[in-house]
């Protein structure tokens, strides 16, 4: 039995705070609504927070006060199974890490998709296929992460949360090690997404203004308690 | 004062709680791939249970030899050989196979289950799993603590097996013994309370060994010198456990048994 994916309408911050154990906050009561733009480029001058709001926004991290609501509904007081229509929703992309070191790297990719009964094994198969191929990766479909380069390990990491075609991407730090030619495969594969497999909104993080730049995104500074939102010009 | 009786107590509800949260996440949730997490079952049986196989031979070969040449020669000068069976079950049965067997599994699959989850947490694989909408207690815990309770309990029944028929092989070769005497002393010597007690030690074993390295190897942060450390008390914690257990239910059981003959207490 697959689970029913929630259409993600609005994601918004209430007066959040959060600090890692032992650390000073990197949030302290900041309020906002998420922009709605197709791209955003989330950044911040202290060089700060960016990938802990990311994983906020995934559902990876709970704020210690204040409320993270998508829909309206606080995540927080959802179960792990009451959140699951929206996770699978959403796709999240490590800057680093996150590949399964005792599976192939199709298996990395197959596992959402089989686990949850998205599709079925076949039309599994098909999907990642057609992915390895557009990224030529089919020479290495069969390795494990530790017995393939850096820059195919972060093409992974890349292109993972993409495989279920959620609705909301969040990525972080998804260009630096990527090597151009992956980068441009990468523009077409989520221009497809955009433009015809439900792909509604991408989040991402980074120094570099090569995806800001590409997809025209709105930039959202933040730091501690207030942030900015802005066009990329 | 109160530190050192309210830390184990805590540790042991969280140990516990972990148990009923992984079973919950495993059977009452109806979204989450139960195919996927039974091929993850038997991959833990594999690796707990069959290749654990040669080394729980070579153990169980040792003890019921030697348990079996010590007693039948000491019983023999004292004309109670007739008791044999009574003392293999006691010692072998109750006592040996499920204390050496949990010992083996914590050495062998303990310390790789804590060490693997540990290292799991630093690649951020566990992050990983709860981003694509996997819960970590249903597809990395429940699989681990299912398989090695099936593992602890076959690898101790297979103890037992090797156990007595090693003791026999030796002692018809070096005494002589019959293998209708043996087999009719065996026979008349296991009772269902000790099967009961053999299932409990050995069931209890497994959830502890493998709730236990699970929740240490789940302890990890974020850092590489962590994975050792959660590693190292993963093993003294099981080992703490299991024989405190062991050898709670045994004293519990000679209590029961002695109340059974009629002996005030």
């Amino acid at each position: 039995m697959s689970v029913q994916r929630k259409a993600i309408q609005s994601l918004k911050l209430d007066d959040i705070t959060f600090a890692y154990e032992g650390h000073a906050p990197i949030f302290e009561n900041i309020s906002l609504e998420l922009p709605k733009s197709r791209a955003v480029w989330i950044r911040s001058p202290g060089q700060r927070g960016k990938s802990t709001l990311l994983k906020i926004l995934a559902g990876l991290l709970t704020p210690q006060m204040g409320r993270y609501l998508i829909n309206g509904e606080t995540v927080s007081e959802m179960s792990f199974e009451e959140f699951l229509p929206y996770r699978l929703s959403m796709g999240y992309g490590f800057d680093m890490g996150g590949l399964f070191n005792n599976k192939s790297m199709t298996e990395n990719l197959t596992l959402p998709l089989l686990y949850h009964n998205l599709l079925s094994p076949s039309e599994t198969n098909d999907r990642v296929n057609e992915v390895m191929q557009l990224f030529g990766l089919g020479s290495i479909k069969e390795h494990r992460p530790f017995a393939v380069s850096g820059s195919q390990r972060k093409l992974f990491c890349v292109i993972r949360p993409f495989i279920h075609w959620p609705q909301v991407v969040f990525l972080d730090d998804p260009v630096t090690g990527l090597k151009q030619d992956n980068l441009n495969d990468f523009f077409h594969f989520v221009d497809e997404g955009f433009a015809s497999r439900g792909l509604k909104q991408m989040f991402f993080t980074g120094e570099s203004p090569v995806l800001a730049n590409r997809f025209q995104a709105e930039e959202l500074m933040v730091s501690g308690d207030w942030f900015m939102t802005r066009s990329v010009a | 004062m109160g530190r050192y009786i309210l830390n184990p107590l805590e540790y042991t509800a969280e140990v516990f709680l972990m148990i009923y949260l992984s079973f919950r996440a495993a059977f009452f949730d109806q979204a989450q791939g139960l195919r996927t997490v039974f091929a993850v079952v038997s991959q833990q049986i594999y690796f707990t249970g069959f290749q654990a196989l040669p080394l729980i031979s070579v153990l169980a070969i040792a003890s019921g030899s030697i348990v079996m040449l010590q007693t039948s020669s000491n019983l023999s000068l004292l004309g109670g050989n007739a008791m044999l069976g009574e003392l293999m079950v006691g010692i072998v049965v109750r006592e040996l196979a499920p204390l050496l067997t949990a010992l083996i599994v914590i050495a062998r699959s303990g310390t790789a289950v804590a060490s693997d989850l540990g290292n799991m947490r630093v690649n951020r694989e566990i992050e990983a799993l709860e981003v694509m909408g996997i819960n970590p207690l249903s597809y990395i815990v429940f699989p681990r603590l299912l398989g090695g309770i099936v593992s602890v309990i076959c690898l101790s029944v297979y103890f037992v097996m090797v156990a007595c028929w090693g003791g026999f092989l030796v002692n018809m070769m070096l005494r002589n013994m019959q293998f209708d005497f043996f087999a009719d002393s065996l026979a008349r010597a296991f009772t269902s309370a000790d099967v009961g007690l053999f299932f409990l030690k050995n069931a209890f074993g497994g959830a502890t060994i493998f709730m236990i390295c699970c929740y240490q190897g789940l302890q990890v942060k974020q850092a590489p010198h962590e994975v050792p450390q959660v590693t190292t008390k993963a093993v003294v914690n099981s080992v703490i456990y299991v024989t405190a257990f062991n050898m709670t239910v045994t004293i519990l059981f000679y209590l029961s048994r002695l109340m059974a003959l009629g002996v005030s207490l």
